[in-house]
């Protein structure tokens, strides 16, 4: 009620249609309220709105702010109440005298289920600083009227909601790209940063359908991001939009397991959030205008930590107790069922240990060990590399870097820039995206989860995945991940829906593109597979349409590899360097009685797996062992990658062959020796596994060459030489009279360093200078090694070209230094230098410095005439820029670039179809 | 069947996987370390350390620079205290030649070891030291081993012995010196782990750690860093002063005396474990006496060869020996001239006479092209070329002068088994010679003046 004095507040009701359903039902709920309405507007839902209003005898409007234009200043609260919400007849009162009462702005109505009134649906909401809702409510719970005390809330449902006319004017109304929850959510924090209360009113009761409260919908989740974003400080923000982040990506990873798919919401609702980025902005620059209070004042209503992980973790929890509640838990048959029916714990399991496997990369990225390297400071300078940049290995080059360098340049994006994020998240979706695609994949056989669950475990860190890792082969471990849903989205029953078996084809060929990115041979994997096992099931006309599905995707595939593929030589490509797989004989041992057991016990489609994957096995050996054949690298990796799979078959058959009633007698006693046999392979996997960094060996350089960054200056401005056993040196090499060495950027070499390019006249150069150290010819050493931006030379082991660094009237030992190390004694040992005398920093591929008219830069980069700024000239074998303009940057290969733009295009052409066509029935 | 199948055919591929041969292993690198850098002129760029130079209010010190190609060289003078700058000159020789630099034009503070960068080569440096009562110098070492044999040395009344530590390079050195001396292996104990800080020098004063010994050969050890040793025995006014040399089973030295009036012997060190048999033949210009001498060199026990009753004047020496060893030849003055030089019978110190010394290092392997930097260069007195032909061919010398006339060219014959000593002067146009060979020869070069003797060995040119 008003107080005396006080003209009696009036009020518009807006009933907010979603379709023209609804509508009237709402409107003679209002009409019958004991505290009359000045006007009732329905709004929204185009004609079909319209015409419910026509029919209702009420006006219409096409959305809240135009409502906001019509209402003239004697109105002065707005009540918006959903179409479909069933107010009982004193619930306007109730809000109006209780706001009036508190002095609130913003008031709202508990909300119960209007089929059974007396259960709640919500009585206000709290959020998380997420701005994820959290009502506080068991499941089903009975209004008892324990909630019934008008209390201050971060935010009420927008079912029924009273507001101040002149704060929804001032506040712009509800944000019409919101869904409506996340948009009430919105609207009440912006009305308290304007120092607003908002409070829920229990004794205004509105009857709603429960099923339409609660959206799992995506724009629900990218409506709250939004409002996230719009009203916190960016100090807030700065903190709150990783953990948001990374949340929904541990939600992403987790629900599956919990019966949901959470990743394309996810992905969805943050691309949404990108693509409105304009009008956010603006949106966030009218909500922050005139605050009256800052975040803390938000704080104050919200609950501390995650909605989301809250309720995550009581789902979990009430799993886990409605599997231990039961009195015969630990029996044998209640054993056995769990075994039966374990997806959850398996999927527990499998999140654990891949969490586990991948705990030191957390903290460190990848390590610097071999090919395995941390990936660059700069994920745009990633990306621009990849994308006809420059090459920045060795001396540089316009080499084509991997597309590994481009994708984990778009993951680290994604991640905020971070390369240890970067390295983790990508290592850690493998590894449970190989355990658990092989779990869905051996399904598809027939294989249970427990034994699916093993499989995967040797599939990503098995022998074959160990001798990848001590290879580190970063690429081929990644792609261990999306092997088995390469083969799977293959496998899958053929849906009937042309627009699914388009779909089906698109999934194809970008899960198939997944794998020829991380590493381009597995590219032609799923489709060897596929034709090994039609050739082993001639009659089997699903798997010969899988295989033709995989070559159908493999060629789609094809272009999501540029501007790689156009570029590299295939031929050149498998066959450089040298690999060959020696197998240790435990494991060796255990494979092979496996696999002859399961050859000889397993009955039907185990059987088939079984000889799938020992034909796998032996074939992927025979590419993997294949330097007599002419085969390099590349293919030796492809070639363990493919034992990992048949490791994994075999051992997925063997194991789940043994829960089988079909085997019995003597094939059980042969079935059970083939399962000790897989279990030792199983236990061959702890090691690696429990390294924490899955499955990589641990870090060779970065702490030795830590030292760098304690020395004047940038250490990134400089290189260093590092001599040793090629085997010691990181990535490849290069050797000088037997003796191997390779240059690497300071402090510590990036993934894009890996791979050497071609030698050019500033490696022959090098390696004069490193010849005429070995006879004895040189005495100043370290003025010709300055020259080339090297300023120091470390030995990571034994080799006689340590001693030839002995000697030099400008080379100093370091005898602090963890390896032998010599500091080039010399004034600018830079890899860019003005002639002035300035060193120019590094930055990405590119260097910046002072802005001088008419100095000139050396940069101590391979010669090439797409250096800049203009003009560029030759300078023996590197390059002069002008430094006009205070940077030196490679102008992109414009060629390359378009096609690296093109492949991510198709790439999120194929992704988004393949989404779009799932969801069609 | 199916079974039977499988079994066979994944067996017949993991044979196959089998049968591929593991790769042959990659071959290693094809050198140890280094090549030895050898004070040899190649025809590379090079750097030449010279430890004993002093230029300042008494002495005078001239680097002689002799090429055979247009070359540009810096000269760098450390300081003996650590992290001061160096003082820095360069030079250059338009044509092949030599040249002849004054360290006095540079800096005079004293001592000032050097080291000489030069841009090409073939091409050599020689260092002469030079005051009113002295005249000393020797061939710079372009080689920088961890181990150095320093031979010659004593302590014995009237001779003061000096080492000189250089270490021209930017990192610390800890070097260790032993001594071996005619009672065996002398303790050095203040000697060992020494600091020789980066681009500076120690003067180590023997006589007062080891004193009154008559042989004393240094072993200097570098276990960080390297160091340029350098050994000096002074007299009362001369002094003689050589490098380091590396052990070889076979020396020749051109010249051990010019003279009857210097006394010539030959100082041997064995480093090795057995005791090593010496054959000493001595060349004259008459012809050789081979089988001298016949020694035996115990470990760690120099060996002094009094050459002086062999041959009467100029005389040249080779050494055979069964195994390697470390050998200089020093000739001193046999005659204590000090007469009174007026009629109140008193002794001018500066016209003293009789206590001159010179000493060098040998030619382990003789060779057909010599560059001699400062033959006939040093003003304070008159140069000598020898030449050695141990061989048994007749060794036909063509001598080219090298300097900023440098034109003439003269031919000499050696007979095999002789050395012949070919008298220069001083010529102030001539900074040094070039000497080609028909067959092998050993070659140095003498300077003698009233204030002392020096010899000079020769340079190779080749490596």
């Amino acid at each position: 009620m008003s107080s005396p004095g006080n003209p009696k507040p009036k009020i518009v009701a807006a009933v907010l249609a979603h379709d023209s359903t609804e509508v009237s039902e709402s409107i003679s709920r209002v009409r019958s309220q004991v505290y009359g309405t000045d006007r009732i507007v329905v709004v929204g839902a185009g004609s079909g709105g319209r015409h419910a209003a026509d029919a209702a005898g009420v006006e219409w409007m096409s959305t809240v702010p135009n409502l906001l234009g019509s209402i003239d200043s004697s109105i002065t609260h707005l009540w918006l109440l959903y179409a479909g919400a069933l107010p009982r007849p004193d619930a306007l009162a109730a809000l109006v005298d209780e706001a009036e009462r508190t002095d609130a702005a913003v008031a709202g109505s508990k909300l119960v289920h209007d089929d059974e009134p007396d259960r709640l649906i919500a009585v206000g909401i709290a959020t998380d600083v997420f701005d994820v809702p959290y009502l506080g409510l068991d499941e089903d719970e009975i209004d008892a009227g324990q909630y019934d005390v008008v209390r201050d809330v971060a935010a009420v449902a927008g079912v029924s909601m009273l507001i101040r006319r002149d704060l929804a004017r001032g506040v712009g109304g509800p944000d019409p790209k919101m869904t409506p929850e996340a948009a009430a959510i919105d609207i009440c924090q912006r009305a308290r940063l304007r120092g607003a209360r908002v409070v829920v009113v229990p004794s205004s009761e509105v009857l709603f359908p429960a099923d339409r409260f609660r959206t799992t919908e995506w724009r629900e989740g990218a409506g709250r991001i939004r409002a996230m974003l719009k009203v916190y400080s960016l100090l807030t923000l700065l903190w709150a939009i990783p953990i948001r982040f990374l949340i929904g990506l541990l939600e992403a990873i987790v629900s599956p397991f919990l019966g949901r798919w959470t990743l394309f919401n996810f992905i969805r609702a943050w691309l949404w959030n990108l693509w409105h980025l304009p009008s956010l902005l603006s949106e966030r620059a009218a909500a922050r205008k005139g605050k009256a209070f800052g975040d803390a004042e938000l704080f104050r209503f919200q609950m501390r930590g995650s909605a989301r992980l809250s309720a995550i973790g009581s789902e979990i929890g009430d799993r886990l107790r409605s599997r231990l509640d039961r009195s015969d838990n630990l029996s044998v048959a209640s054993i056995g069922n769990d075994l039966r029916q374990p997806a959850f714990i398996v999927g527990v399991l499998t999140v654990l240990t891949s969490l586990i496997a991948v705990r030191a990369l957390w903290s460190a990225g990848w390590p610097a060990v071999g090919f395995s390297m941390p990936l660059p400071e700069s994920a745009q300078a990633g990306i621009g590399a990849y994308a006809g940049g420059w090459n920045p290995a060795g001396f540089g080059s316009v080499e084509q870097l991997p597309p590994l360098v481009g994708l984990a340049g778009v993951v680290q994006y994604v991640l905020f820039g971070s390369p240890t994020a970067a390295a983790w998240a990508m290592s850690l979706a493998a590894v449970v995206a190989g355990i658990w695609g092989t779990i869905r994949l051996l399904r598809t056989w027939d294989i249970e989860v427990v034994a699916g669950w093993a499989a995967g475990i040797v599939l990503v860190a098995g022998p074959a995945a160990q001798a990848i890792g001590d290879r580190t082969a970063i690429g081929y471990l990644l792609g261990l991940g999306v092997l088995p849903w390469a083969i799977r989205v293959t496998s899958a029953r053929w849906p009937w829906s042309f627009a699914r078996k388009l779909g089906r084809i698109a999934a194809t060929a970008w899960v198939i593109g997944m794998l020829g990115l991380v590493a381009p041979p597995l590219l032609v994997v799923p489709a060897f597979v596929l034709l090994v096992r039609g050739v082993l099931r001639p009659a089997d006309v699903r798997a010969w349409g899988a295989l033709g599905i995989a070559l159908l995707g493999t060629v789609i595939a094809i272009p999501l590899l540029l501007p790689w593929v156009a570029v590299v030589d295939i031929g050149s490509y498998l066959t450089s360097g040298s690999e060959f797989w020696t197998p240790s004989l435990v494991p060796l041992l255990a494979i092979a009685a496996a696999f002859v057991a399961g050859a000889i016990a397993a009955p039907g489609r185990k059987l088939d797996a079984v000889i799938l994957g020992g034909v796998l096995v032996g074939s992927g050996a025979i590419v993997a062992r294949g330097h007599d054949l002419g085969l390099g690298r590349e293919a030796a990796l492809c070639g363990l990658a493919v034992v990992a799979l048949g490791s994994a078959f075999v051992v997925g058959g063997i194991l789940d062959a043994l829960r089988s009633a079909d085997v019995a007698g003597w094939r059980r006693v042969v079935a059970g020796i083939g399962g000790v046999a897989a279990v030792v392979l199983v236990a061959t996997t702890v090691f690696p596994l429990f390294g924490g960094r899955a499955g990589l060996p641990a870090d060779d350089f970065a702490e030795p060459l830590r030292f760098t960054t304690a020395a004047d200056g940038e250490a990134s401005n400089s290189r260093i030489l590092l001599v040793g056993p090629e085997a010691t040196l990181p990535g490849e090499s290069r050797v000088v009279r037997g003796a191997a060495y390779r240059v690497v950027s300071a402090p510590v070499p990036g993934l894009w360093e890996a791979e050497l390019p071609e030698p050019r006249s500033v490696d022959v150069a090098l390696e004069e200078l490193l010849d005429a150290l070995i006879e004895g010819e040189e005495s100043r050493a370290g003025d010709v090694l300055a020259s080339f931006g090297i300023r120091w030379v470390v030995a990571t082991g034994e080799t006689p070209l340590e001693a030839v660094f002995d000697g030099q009237l400008d080379l100093i030992s370091l005898g602090g230094a963890k390896r032998p190390t010599f500091l080039v004694d010399s004034e600018q040992p830079v890899r860019a230098i003005a002639t002035s005398g300035v060193a120019w920093s590094r930055s990405g591929t590119g260097y910046e410095g002072g802005v001088a008219e008419g100095d000139r830069v050396f940069l101590a980069e391979s010669a090439n005439s797409r250096w800049g700024a203009d003009p560029w000239v030759q300078s023996g074998w590197g390059n002069e820029v002008s430094a006009a303009t205070g940077t030196a940057e490679f102008n992109p290969i414009e060629s390359r670039r378009n096609q690296a733009v093109m492949a991510a295009a198709l790439f999120a052409i194929l992704v988004v179809f393949s989404a779009f066509a799932r969801r069609q029935r | 069947m199916k079974r039977i199948l499988g079994l066979i055919i994944v067996g017949v591929v993991v044979l196959g996987a089998v049968a591929l041969p593991e790769p042959p292993p990659v071959a290693g690198p094809d050198f140890v370390g280094p090549q030895e850098r050898e004070s040899v002129a190649a025809a590379t760029a090079s750097v030449w350390y010279c430890p004993w130079v002093a230029s300042g209010a008494l002495r005078d010190s001239t680097v002689m620079i002799a090429t055979k190609v247009p070359l540009a060289a810096e000269i760098t003078l450390p300081q003996q205290i650590a992290d001061e700058d160096a003082d820095l000159a360069t030079v250059s020789v338009v044509e092949p030649g030599a040249m002849v630099v004054p360290v006095g034009e540079i800096v005079r503070r004293g001592d000032t070891p050097l080291f000489i960068e030069l841009s090409d080569g073939p091409a050599s440096v020689a260092v002469v030291e030079s005051s009113t009562q002295l005249l000393t110098g020797d061939t710079c070492v372009a080689r920088i081993p961890k181990v150095w044999e320093l031979p010659g040395g004593t302590t014995r009344e009237g001779r003061t012995l000096t080492l000189r530590l250089f270490n021209p390079f930017p990192e610390l050195a800890k070097v260790s010196v032993s001594g071996a001396s005619e009672s065996g292996e002398t303790g050095l104990i203040d000697l060992q782990n020494l600091d020789v800080a980066a681009r500076t020098w120690q003067d180590v004063n023997l006589n007062s750690l080891v004193p009154l010994l008559d042989d004393l050969a240094l072993t200097v050890t570098s276990s960080e860093g390297f160091v340029i040793p350098s050994l000096v025995v002074a007299g009362l006014t001369d002094e003689a002063s050589w490098p380091g040399v590396a052990p070889s089973a076979n020396w020749e030295f051109p010249v051990a005396t010019v003279s009857a009036q210097y006394a010539p012997s030959l100082m041997l060190t064995n480093s090795g474990n057995a005791p090593v048999n010496a054959v000493v033949d001595v060349y004259t210009s008459e012809g050789a006496t081979i089988s001298a001498r016949e020694v035996v060199v115990d470990p760690s026990v120099p060996r002094r060869v009094d050459l002086s009753d062999l041959a009467d004047g100029a005389m040249g020496v080779r050494v055979r020996a069964s195994a390697p060893l470390a050998a200089v030849v020093l000739a001193e003055e046999s005659v204590a001239a000090q007469q009174p030089t007026d009629e109140e019978g008193l002794i001018d110190e500066d016209t003293i006479l009789g206590d001159r010394i010179a000493g060098t290092i040998g030619v382990s392997v003789p060779a057909t092209e010599w560059l001699l930097p400062g033959l006939q260069a040093v003003a304070e007195g008159s140069s000598s070329l020898w030449i050695l032909n141990t061989g048994t061919e007749s060794a036909t010398i063509t001598l080219q002068a090298l300097g900023s006339s440098a034109t003439a060219v003269s031919k000499q014959s050696v007979p095999p088994g002789t050395v012949l000593g070919v008298p220069l002067g001083f010529d102030e146009a001539i900074g040094g010679y070039q000497l080609e060979s028909s067959v092998p020869v050993s070659v140095a070069w003498s300077a003698e003046a009233t204030t002392g003797l020096m010899f000079v060995s020769g340079t190779v040119v080749g490596g």
